[in-house]
């Protein structure tokens, strides 16, 4: 039983290791910088640690006032950084 | 005697002040430069371009982009904005120079990503733009210093502000496009980095129409030094900046004529900003999206519909008035390359290298011209480098 218990306990902690080894490369950047940037922007101070994304994602709104990018033969607007974590945006390309 | 004598000169005096700024008023009207986008006879791509010239834009092993949102040329290097916020500099034969890949991060001198870039032509150095910095680096991305910028303008406004674009005035002084979630997008704001404050601003909100526009570059300057600018939204006008006291003068005007867009058709369309903006993006009719100012011809891009299918270039001649319009896409094949940029009598705009094989025209129908593409990498996109007439 606990060679079984070891065994399940190894597993589970390799894989969640792969896990956030991943996440950590997948873009999130974040942290303290871009909340103390949202803080600035909207004049208060961070209470809570947010998480941003760099190319899109949480902290980012599709951006009308931009010129359109194009993806393929397709034009659409872009991501724009806003600082808010109510906004989120993803761009095609 | 002597009373009625004096309120006769002063009324004189008046009345010539009153003339005098009337006509003032008028030649100022005049002096716009009007073209229209109506009668356009049809053009093809020979009639423009005499040339084109074939430079890979080679990238890193381990990241090619996926689209490219701007190119420009400045102090003979070209610059590479891409869609995911990235920078590359190449010597203008296409050698690889630098990339803003490695200083991108949060340690010590790296940015989060690219807000806005430009090549400061004064002080020889690049300028990222992040949410809350203006940071420099030399061309080969080493760091250099970072200045704060405002994220507040005036004391009454209620959102932040953050930057998009930005252009040079000196080593210290640079104009700075609001993104869209700032206060009043439609204006200049004129930025001291050696103080880190905004000074000023420049305004063009009562001659904007809506927002979609195509403009990646926004400033033109020409051989005599005018500067022209043409600022993000969708807008008849083009103006000259006077640097020096830091205004903008209409210079050109684009009408509409009978097939394009007006400003009445979109008085006509219901709802916000947004929502203008989400149906101005599959609208029909024709839209000047983009506007490029040379010494001697306007490069105008119209959009139809959402699609590079449906856009068409109309270059205007600026001395004889003579136009032509060049479709992007008939009998399903690309027959005029969308145009980034333009600089001494050469066009430039960037392709795949498949798009290019795929569409003869392109390479002015001449398989000639692409006799050196067989050693392009399939994944480097290629610029091409036209020779107008």
């Amino acid at each position: 039983m606990k060679k079984f218990l070891f065994a399940a306990f190894t597993v589970v902690a390799v894989i969640s290791g792969f896990y956030g080894y991943n996440q950590s490369n997948n873009q999130p950047i974040n942290a303290l910088v871009l909340a103390n940037i949202e803080a600035l922007v909207y004049n208060e101070l961070p209470e809570v640690v947010i998480e941003c994304g760099k190319d899109g994602g949480d902290c980012w709104a599709e951006d009308i006032f931009s010129h359109y990018y194009m993806c393929g033969e397709y034009m659409y607007l872009p991501c724009a950084f806003t600082g808010s974590m109510n906004d989120s945006c993803t761009e095609p390309c | 005697m002597l009373i009625m004598r004096r309120i006769i000169n002063v009324c004189t005096i008046i009345s010539l002040l009153v003339v005098i700024s009337c006509n003032d008023n008028k030649i100022s009207d005049l002096s716009i430069e009007k073209h229209s986008l109506d009668d356009c006879k049809e053009g093809t791509i020979e009639d423009l371009f005499s040339d084109v010239e074939l430079i890979e834009l080679r990238f890193d092993d381990k990241y090619y982009p996926k689209a490219i949102s701007r190119m420009f040329i400045e102090s003979g290097m070209v610059f590479i904005h891409d869609n995911r916020n990235n920078i590359y500099i190449y010597t203008e034969d296409g050698t690889p120079i630098s990339s803003s890949l490695k200083m991108r991060g949060e340690g010590p001198g790296e940015h989060p990503f690219v807000m806005g870039f430009s090549w400061n032509p004064h002080s020889q150095l690049g300028e990222i733009i992040t949410p809350n910095l203006l940071m420099f680096y030399d061309r080969n991305f080493n760091f250099v210093k970072s200045t704060r910028l405002e994220s507040r303008v005036g004391k009454d406004s209620k959102k932040g502000m953050m930057y998009g674009t930005i252009y040079d005035l000196s080593s210290d002084l640079h104009l700075m496009s609001p993104t869209g979630a700032s206060e009043r997008p439609y204006r200049l704001i004129v930025y001291d980095s050696s103080k880190e404050k905004n000074i000023g601003e420049i305004s063009y909100e009562e001659d904007v129409w809506s927002s979609p526009n195509i403009q990646s570059n926004h400033f033109f300057v020409l051989s005599d030094s005018t500067i022209y600018c043409h600022p993000q939204g969708l807008l008849p006008y083009t103006y000259i900046l006077n640097p020096e006291n830091l205004t903008m003068d209409k210079a050109i005007e684009i009408e509409s004529g009978s097939r394009c867009i007006t400003l009445d058709d979109i008085k006509k369309l219901s709802g916000d900003e947004i929502q203008i903006a989400h149906y101005l993006h599959d609208y029909e009719k024709p839209i000047p999206v983009n506007t490029i100012v040379t010494s001697d011809k306007l490069f105008v891009m119209l959009k139809r519909g959402n699609t590079i299918r449906g856009f068409s270039t109309v270059v205007f001649d600026r001395n004889s008035s003579e136009k032509k319009e060049y479709s992007h896409y008939k009998d399903g094949k690309f027959m005029f390359p969308k145009i980034d940029f333009v600089k001494d009598n050469y066009v430039y705009a960037i392709v795949s290298k498949d798009t290019l094989l795929e569409n003869p025209a392109l390479y002015l129908n001449n398989p000639a011209n692409i006799s050196n593409i067989d050693s392009f990498d399939e994944e480097n996109w290629i610029l091409l480098k036209y020779k107008y007439n």
